[in-house]
């Protein structure tokens, strides 16, 4: 592991309730994996189901997390990004609550501050969403 | 959680060839902008998604299960103590096998945030593992 959930807000700037990363697995230029808790109290939670605008922000934050520790810019008050665009989005499963999921981020392309991402969600080896997101200001 | 009602109303729906406007009222205040972000409210972007679901399932009056989003893109960040109320214009296009969305919002004359997707009907397809 190379951030922990109790010291991911050094890294991105959501606090509670809109924290929807834990932990940091592995980090590379090349690929990026995270996993995370879904408690039955995320807001995302909607009849017992993680929905997709949830897995959509773990993505991102996820994205955010292993960027800013390859960045090495750990402030005490990690830049706000900010999600520019979603292409190339499938849904293809939900998981319930008190599920963990894994997430693994390829970055695609940088351009100053810009980032082209793709993020995969998994649930137990099963895919459960994929896009690929624009993020900026991390 | 449901955000219509706690973090926006909506004030007026009105049907139109191929689809509906909406107008909405942004809240203030909300849970949500303690964490997005503390001192500093951005109304995220997912959460945009989220209230073009509901505005759908409102006025189609049933059950949508999201399948694919070609793109979306978000051209301004909303700070709801500046941008309180946003213009939804919505266009559906329905076979009998999916349901094709094209929506854009607007704060006065400015695009915020436009979207091409597609939804089941919520029985169908994704299956909960």
């Amino acid at each position: 592991m190379v951030i922990d959930k109790n010291q991911i807000q050094n890294y991105i700037p959501h606090r509670a309730p809109f924290v929807m990363v834990d932990n940091v697995l592995s980090c590379s230029s090349e690929k990026i994996e995270t996993n995370f808790f879904i408690s039955q109290d995320n807001v995302f939670v909607d009849n017992n189901q993680f929905q997709e605008f949830g897995m959509l922000e773990n993505i991102a934050q996820s994205a955010a997390a292993g960027i800013s520790l390859l960045n090495k810019n750990l402030k005490e008050t990690p830049s706000e990004g900010f999600l520019g665009a979603i292409t190339k989005l499938n849904l293809f499963a939900y998981c319930s609550a008190n599920e963990t999921i894994t997430t693994t981020i390829y970055p695609l392309q940088q351009l100053g501050n810009l980032y082209l991402i793709k993020g995969e969600v998994f649930y137990n080896n099963n895919k459960l969403l994929e896009c690929e997101l624009k993020l900026a200001g991390i | 959680m449901k955000l219509h009602g706690e973090f926006y109303t909506l004030r007026e729906v009105t049907e139109k060839e191929n689809g509906f406007s909406a107008e909405i009222d942004l809240q203030k205040k909300h849970l949500i902008y303690e964490g997005h972000f503390p001192n500093q409210p951005v109304t995220p972007g997912v959460i945009q998604l989220k209230i073009v679901h509901e505005l759908l399932e409102h006025f189609l009056k049933r059950k949508l299960q999201l399948v694919s989003m070609s793109h979306c893109k978000f051209l301004k960040a909303i700070n709801p103590n500046l941008i309180s109320s946003i213009s939804l214009s919505v266009n559906l296009l329905e076979s009998e096998s999916e349901l094709k969305v094209n929506a854009q919002s607007k704060y006065g004359n400015e695009i915020l945030f436009k979207m091409s997707a597609v939804y089941h009907q919520k029985k169908t397809l994704p299956l909960e593992l």
